[in-house]
């Protein structure tokens, strides 16, 4: 199954001006509990090419929550995405 | 019981009247609004330009505050004037003057400044008291020597003093969005950890109900065991998903949420469905801090931008198109030394993701030639040649020989003016409540 599939919300967005966040609210708890084996903190920094990320399973709520330093502030000149909305787009796909 | 309006996510994107008046109807104790963020880049900071403009701001505000006025309701604005510079403050309180001045209206304003001076933010820097912000590059000091204008994210404490003074309308700087809906009901002696987690969801208005909506009104009531949330409008409803998806927002950690006033837990939070439109949320934690911290933010000009765009669609040009680029680029190294910044956007291939991108099919490229220098007329000079050189690029195989690029402009070149990029954004360990000023305004 694809992650799209198995998310109410799969959504990116800055979380200040040099942070990216990735929220990944599932339909319900088999599917959050079955990503969860799938997915995982070096999952990330592999996918997003980052060194470290901040992950988070919370599983009260369903949802996995993955944090990350961007390469530049957003806005800067080389910067393509001023509100960092689009990079959860790698992830639509991935197989659960 | 104390009931907060949020009269919408953000000022200038057009309220909702309706909703204005059925919750006025309807009793609250004050109202709040945000009217800035550092969501739309640097340049509002660097330029000291409001986003939205005075039409939009005045159309937003003035029969709220009118109506505030005359019910004697508390008006509580933040991130005036969009980044919080003096001028952004100064560009605001026109418009407030003006919708006093035409409606005959006597009232008292204060207006919290959240401006700091370049050499407090130096001398903080030599004593050691600025540190990064979740592993960003350090602060230097010609970071701070570039930027046209730096900021703190002022927290409750200025809102409090203004409400005990009986301001009847707060223009706040630069300010948590959260301390915005704060300040009123601490004063009254509401939990704190009620009172901040209402107030972190809140101030985006409707946006945490369901349809969601940046432009409608939220309202929030906090009594002695929990907080509640319910949308004016009746065509939306707030949910137990639609409130926790919110507190997740724009935050790095979903659990802990840092105030220059305190750390707010919501590990322990539960959202409860209390009628059909109405969410009830109880359970955080709130640790205030001894000493508080604030947030800096700082934005310098980086020049100016000139930009063309065109797009690219013969498929061996595509195929070709990394090696023209470079070549291209080397072409107008070679000419104009490196005292510019060349970007190429090839949207329809990467121009979203960049180095992320992993679907390699293409049938079409829209290219940017974007050029940012120190003059104008420079970037202009130079978008214009790098421009030129990818209409007549003889690349290998190349038949079409008329242009090989399409112009959807004439001029091609688009000048784009002042550049901005972020300089500061970085955390003080010291309290700077004594460096927000308080000026208070009667009309």
């Amino acid at each position: 199954m694809k992650l799209k599939e198995a998310v109410k919300i799969l959504r990116s967005k800055n979380a200040g001006v040099w942070h990216i966040t990735i929220d990944i609210v599932f339909k319900n708890k088999g599917l959050y509990e079955r990503a969860k084996t799938r997915l995982s903190r070096d999952y990330f920094c592999t996918l997003f090419n980052r060194k470290s990320v901040d992950y988070f399973e919370c599983d009260g709520i369903n949802t996995l929550k993955v944090s990350f330093l961007r390469d530049a502030a957003a806005g800067s000149i080389s910067d393509t995405d001023c509100l960092g909305a689009n990079f959860y787009i790698p992830l639509l796909d991935v197989e659960i | 019981m104390v009931k907060a309006l949020s009269l919408m996510g953000q000022l200038g994107y057009g309220y909702n009247k309706d909703s204005f008046i059925k919750a006025i109807d309807e009793g609250v104790d004050y109202i709040g609004v945000d009217a800035g963020s550092i969501d739309s880049g640097p340049y509002f900071l660097g330029s000291g330009n409001m986003k939205a403009n005075y039409d939009a701001t005045r159309s937003d505000l003035e029969f709220p505050l009118i109506t505030a006025l005359n019910k004697k309701i508390p008006f509580i604005i933040g991130s005036a004037g969009y980044a919080g510079s003096d001028e952004h403050l100064s560009k605001f309180m026109e418009i407030v003057e003006d919708i006093a001045k035409d409606n005959n209206l006597h009232f008292k304003v204060a207006v919290i400044h959240s401006e700091l001076d370049k050499d407090v933010v130096l001398d903080l820097l030599k004593e050691g008291k600025i540190t990064s912000y979740e592993g960003n590059p350090p602060l230097t000091e010609d970071d701070i020597k570039a930027s046209t204008h730096i900021v703190a994210q002022i927290g409750v404490k200025r809102f409090i003093e203004s409400l005990e003074r009986g301001s009847d309308l707060i223009v706040g700087g630069r300010a948590t969005d959260a301390s915005i809906y704060a300040a009123y009901p601490l004063l009254k002696g509401c939990n704190p950890a009620l009172v901040w987690h209402m107030a972190k969801i809140i101030e985006c208005g409707a946006l945490c109900a369901k349809p969601a909506s940046p432009s409608d009104a939220l309202l929030g009531w906090i009594d002695d065991e929990a907080f509640y949330l319910k949308p004016p409008n009746e065509m939306r409803r707030c949910t137990v998903d639609s409130a926790m998806a919110h507190a997740l927002y724009e935050n790095t950690n979903p659990f802990v949420i840092e105030e220059p006033d305190g750390t707010l837990f919501l590990e322990d939070a539960k959202y409860e469905q209390f009628d059909e439109r109405t969410v009830k949320v109880y359970g955080a934690k709130w640790r205030e801090r001894e000493r508080p911290t604030f947030k800096i933010e700082g934005a310098k000009r980086s020049g100016f931008r000139t930009i063309a765009i065109m797009g690219v669609r013969n498929p061996d040009m595509i195929a070709a198109l990394d090696d023209i680029l470079g070549d291209v680029r080397q072409q107008a190294e070679n000419r104009f030394g490196n005292s510019f910044t060349l970007n190429f956007r090839q949207y329809g291939k990467n121009g979203v993701l960049g180095s992320m991108e992993f679907d390699g099919s293409l049938h079409e490229i829209g290219l940017i030639v974007d050029v940012v220098a120190d003059d104008q007329s420079f970037a202009h000079k130079v978008c214009s040649v790098v421009k030129s050189t990818l209409q007549h690029y003889d690349y290998k195989g190349r038949i079409a020989t008329g242009a090989n690029v399409a112009f959807p402009y004439s001029p091609a070149e688009i000048d784009v003016g002042e550049v901005y990029e972020f300089s500061v954004y970085h955390i003080v360990e010291e309290d700077l409540n004594d460096y927000f000023r308080l000026e208070e305004i009667e009309f």
